[in-house]
């Protein structure tokens, strides 16, 4: 039985993932993506939480497209798991990390695309193909900057009631 | 006092990430702005639509394409998160320019089935060009200059 509620939540968990992907998509770089990854390492074991980054991925991949974005959300688990032991439940921290994520979102976005060079330019637009990893990045930096500030407030003023609201809610009906 | 003082963390750590941010946004309109040159500009505009080849040459004052654009009347522009970007030249009107973002999430989705689906294939954008090299910057943030050919090609496709 147990098996089975873990199953449903950890889907719950990753479904809620890909509805707020979803929801804030039009504005750029403001995302809760990252915010709940982080939550969610926080919460679950490694296993869990890898379990719930693997299916967003997949999903957004198959309902979205796969973009050189795609690794990045596995990696903010295993990276939070990392720190889980050092940080706690110190959100001011917890903030800057994500914020700092957001930062160097698109230097991470960077990397796959120019390895993965003849794949992903293929997505653009002909004609529009010929860019350096430099120029990538630069043109990015404002965007990294929003989403820096935005990833930050968000974990700020959300990540301690978020947290523990779904610890809460876990011990109910999980543990 | 603790409560003071961890309050006070938390104050100077959002005003440091705000500096930041303004920082690289700042320091990215700089960048921007090198290459802009100041007073009267004479500017061509080439307008291509499968093989036929406009010329427009006018003179501006304006520092941006857009707003040099803009001024002549010769573009339609729509408003993205991103920007702004174009969907018509001389009149001319890309064939899927009203399709939102929002619909084409709903489509992919399969939210929304609609049987004038924009297929890839026939998608229709403008490709831009200066000085004979694709355009990275959006209408805004080019800076233009005396001299200098901007050519729009009506592409159809990816």
């Amino acid at each position: 039985m147990k098996s089975v509620r873990r199953l449903v939540i950890l889907s719950i968990c990753a479904s809620v993932l890909f509805v707020v992907k979803i929801i804030l998509m039009p504005i750029p770089n403001i995302e809760l993506v990252t915010f709940l990854l982080i939550i969610y390492t926080l919460i679950f074991t490694l296993k869990e939480a890898l379990a719930i980054s693997t299916i967003f991925t997949l999903v957004e991949i198959q309902l979205l497209t796969l973009s050189e974005q795609a690794y990045i959300w596995t990696l903010i688990v295993l990276v939070t798991y990392l720190f889980k032991r050092i940080i706690k439940d110190k959100f001011n921290i917890w903030a800057i990390y994500s914020g700092l994520f957001g930062l160097i979102f698109g230097t991470l976005s960077a990397i796959p695309f120019f390895v993965f060079y003849e794949y992903f330019s293929y997505n653009l637009p002909e004609g529009t193909r010929d860019i350096t990893i430099s120029l990538y990045i630069l043109k990015g930096l404002p965007f990294d900057a929003i989403h820096m500030v935005g990833n930050y407030f968000l974990m700020l003023l959300l990540g301690e009631i978020v947290y523990k609201k779904l610890q809460r809610l876990l011990k109910e009906y999980y543990y | 006092m603790f409560g003071n003082k961890k309050l006070m963390g938390k104050l100077i750590s959002s005003f440091v990430v705000i500096a930041v941010a303004v920082g690289i946004l700042v320091g990215y309109r700089m960048f921007v702005n090198r290459n802009v040159q100041e007073g009267e500009k004479e500017i061509t505009v080439e307008v291509k639509i499968d093989d036929e080849v406009n010329s427009i040459t006018f003179n501006t004052d304006e520092e941006f394409l857009g707003q040099a654009l803009d001024e002549e009347n010769l573009i339609q522009t729509k408003d993205s998160t991103y920007g702004r970007y174009v969907v018509g030249v001389n009149g001319k009107l890309a064939s899927n320019s009203d399709e939102s973002w929002f619909t084409i999430i709903l489509k992919k989705l399969g939210l929304k089935k609609d049987e004038t689906m924009v297929d890839e294939d026939n998608f229709e954008w403008w490709y831009i060009e200066v000085n004979g090299e694709a355009a990275t910057d959006g209408i805004d943030d080019i800076a233009i200059k005396d001299g200098d050919t901007i050519k729009f090609e009506l592409k159809v496709g990816y």
